[in-house]
């Protein structure tokens, strides 16, 4: 005669149940552990940021890309890169697999102290141009990237920040194709050091 | 007779692999580089 367990009522067999009912008592048991962990996890729907990977930035490097970024697994991402600094003040652009067309963007941006703001930005241009900013003192690259996965157009927004002004930046890249990479291609010079942190945006 | 050496070409990084650009690459370095423009807002 089997019994069951406190809290969750996982069934489970005595001690004077047939040896050969081992295997079946074994799969109810199991079967009862993932239902309770299936609830309790949301059934792996998670919500909030998920770390999927990080990529250290070498030394004096030109461009730096990342594979296997994008999956299935969410429709949007985070991104953000702590602790490298440019070689010169620089803009850090951004392109998708091997695509080096019909990108838009604009950045709409206002000098520290002052009023008003001044935009810019590209129709069909070779990358997202203005995805972020920095200089010798450091670069500051915090963009969040829409379905880059899906074979559909992919927008980003993000915050252009360097020594002397302040903006957001935002575009779309107007060719509906599934990429699982992404480049970093700084304006002039050269990136080095720091962390490149790739996160998931959750479903539910 | 003395020879120069070629310059090195800028490095490229593909996840934690870092090389120099092949040809091909810097040709399309220098062609981004030549078009790119100055980043906003002057430097200090």
């Amino acid at each position: 005669m089997s019994g069951t367990t406190t809290n969750y009522a996982w069934t489970y067999p005595t001690s004077t149940d047939y040896v050969k009912d081992g295997a079946s008592a074994i799969q109810t048991l199991a079967t009862g552990i993932d239902t309770t962990l299936g609830t309790a996890l949301n059934n792996k729907v998670r919500s909030g940021l998920t770390l999927i990977k990080t990529q250290t930035i070498g030394s004096a490097v030109s461009s730096v890309t990342v594979t296997n970024a994008f999956s299935a697994t969410y429709n949007n991402y985070k991104i953000v890169i702590t602790g490298c600094v440019g070689s010169t003040s620089l803009d850090i652009g951004v392109q998708f697999g091997a695509s080096n067309t019909g990108y838009y963007q604009t950045v709409l941006y206002a000098n520290y102290g002052t009023t008003g703001t001044t935009s810019d930005g590209q129709t069909n241009y070779s990358q997202y141009r203005y995805a972020a900013t920095g200089d010798a003192n450091g670069i500051h690259f915090d963009i969040d990237v829409f379905s880059p996965f899906q074979a559909a157009y992919t927008r980003y927004a993000g915050k252009y920040i360097n020594a002397t002004i302040q903006g957001n930046s935002g575009g779309m890249h107007k060719v509906a194709t599934s990429y699982t990479d992404f480049t970093l291609l700084p304006s002039t010079g050269t990136l080095t050091g720091g962390t490149i942190a790739i996160y998931g945006y959750g479903l539910a | 007779m003395a020879t120069t050496k070629p310059a090195p070409k800028p490095l490229i990084q593909i996840d934690d692999e870092i090389r120099e650009m092949t040809d091909e690459e810097f040709a399309l370095y220098q062609e981004q580089q030549a078009n790119a423009p100055a980043p906003l807002g002057a430097p200090e």
